[in-house]
């Protein structure tokens, strides 16, 4: 084969591996949170606690992802039943309240994937490397965003039958509709319910303070995020202060 | 000479396509076929649908085309034959209570969202489309007070094939999507504690409650 055979598909070969590393996912081993006794908060029969990923490290490791960039929350909720009868914990009536007022329900981890997204640009990777480029950028970009998928739908709380005794946990994904760069003074309200005779409880299980992200200016009105869901966001405050989180 | 150009020329308008992107609208048509069992609940049920339920639609872009899926429509048509399967009779009706037009025979009104909603594509057409809806249903009282209000998730995956369509596929696993989500309606509406605490007030006798039962029938 003469040098020109050689070159083209040396040259698809060498394209398809430096894109092939531009998105890429893979999932982590689950991190077990065990958070100290003391921080469980504790109602009538049931119990709760809850842990925030503040810190990128810590983001990186579990989620591959800079979540804090993306305007993503996650924290880890923990559930226990310690009466006789079942309870009912579901995802979605899990609330993040902050120390302002506002008010964040979850969101679904496909619509959490779509926000953190992947790092490989594909229109990029076309201009670079033309259409070979974009084909495979775009099969990178796939598999990755499915295995991102299936892996925080592993790491997710979902709705949990507690029987006696019975403990669950998972993450719990929020999108926040404005910037939130720290969550000190912030509650998660977490629903129990009796399965019986749907009697429920709310526990508030309070977030350890930390900043979540460094306030940074932007020129436009880019910090809001209209897919976002609120129960009582205050959009002014974004549009006013001209500002958004980063990560740190 | 001009081959080179031309093949630039050709090179560069694939190029320039794949980049700049289509719009596909996705046909949906989801399906529900009619149950030989017996109604989960033994209630006659109003069915309200928003116009924003209704006109709802997901777009969103992946390999550089933009995907438009009708979801409010298709939901629309589906949803209430999953009504149907899951009350003993349903009553379309135009507003939530107290409002004073609804019919006097209802017991409750249930209202379906769509809260979410995420499609995949393959790389190759042959490779598997893939959907996940996330339905929220509420039930008011004809007080006009919610006591029920719950989330039921949809999955759907479907292999495509060689060929000139590219919407069919995507459509396809969204339907699949609808109708599971629609089937885990139906089996589990009268397992939602707040929906058996409102049978129960109804005077509904309830059997003691076992999370690995699969469908639990209820009848007055």
């Amino acid at each position: 084969m003469s040098a020109p055979r050689l070159a083209r598909p040396t040259a698809i070969l060498l394209v398809s591996t430096i894109l092939a590393s531009c998105a890429s996912y893979t999932p982590t081993s689950r991190q077990v949170v065990h958070i100290e006794e003391s921080k469980w908060q504790v109602a009538d029969n049931v119990a709760a606690a809850a842990d925030a990923y503040l810190e990128a490290e810590r983001q990186k490791t579990v989620f591959d992802a800079d979540l804090t960039e993306a305007n993503v929350i996650a924290i880890q909720l923990a559930v226990e039943n310690k009466g006789a009868k079942t309870m009912l914990v579901r995802n979605s009536d899990v609330q993040l309240v902050l120390a302002d007022g506002r008010s964040f329900a979850p969101s679904g981890v496909h619509t959490t994937v779509a926000r953190v997204g992947e790092s490989g640009s594909v229109v990029g990777a076309g201009l670079a490397f033309g259409l070979i480029g974009v084909l495979v950028a775009s099969n990178a970009e796939s598999k990755a965003r499915i295995a991102r998928t299936a892996d925080y739908s592993e790491k997710a709380f979902t709705d949990t039958y507690l029987a006696n005794g019975e403990r669950g946990d998972g993450v719990v994904f929020f999108i926040p509709s404005t910037p939130v760069c720290k969550i000190d003074g912030a509650t998660l309200k977490v629903r129990f319910v009796e399965a019986d005779t749907a009697k429920s409880m709310v526990i508030d299980v309070p977030l350890p303070s930390g900043p979540y992200g460094k306030e940074v200016e932007v020129t436009e009105n880019a910090a809001t995020n209209p897919n976002s869901r609120s129960d009582s966001s205050v959009p002014e405050a974004a549009e006013s202060s001209g500002s958004k989180c980063a990560a740190l | 000479m001009m081959l080179p150009n031309l093949k630039s020329a050709v090179y560069g308008l694939v190029l320039a396509l794949v980049i700049s992107g289509c719009s596909h609208d996705i046909p949906l048509n989801p399906n529900l076929p009619e149950s030989a069992g017996a109604p989960k609940i033994a209630e006659t049920v109003g069915v309200y649908m928003s116009s924003d339920f209704k006109t709802h639609k997901h777009s969103d872009s992946q390999y550089g085309d933009t995907w438009v899926f009708p979801l409010g429509a298709a939901s629309a048509s589906l949803m209430p034959k999953a009504f149907e399967q899951a009350f003993a009779k349903t009553v379309p009706v135009d507003a939530l209570p107290p409002s004073g037009d609804l019919p006097g025979d209802i017991a409750a009104v249930i209202e379906p969202q769509i809260q979410d909603f995420s499609f995949t594509l393959p790389f190759i057409k042959t490779g598997t489309y893939s959907s996940v809806i996330v339905y929220r249903f509420r039930m008011l009282g004809m007080e006009g007070t919610p006591f029920a209000s719950w989330t039921v998730e949809g999955t759907g995956a479907k292999p495509g094939e060689i060929g000139f369509e590219f919407a069919r596929w995507p459509g396809e696993a969204a339907d699949l999507a609808m109708e599971d989500a629609a089937h885990k309606f139906i089996d589990g509406v009268a397992m939602v504690p707040e929906v058996r605490r409102w049978l129960q007030d109804r005077g509904a006798k309830i059997s003691n409650f076992e999370p690995k039962e699969p469908i639990m029938v209820v009848y007055k």
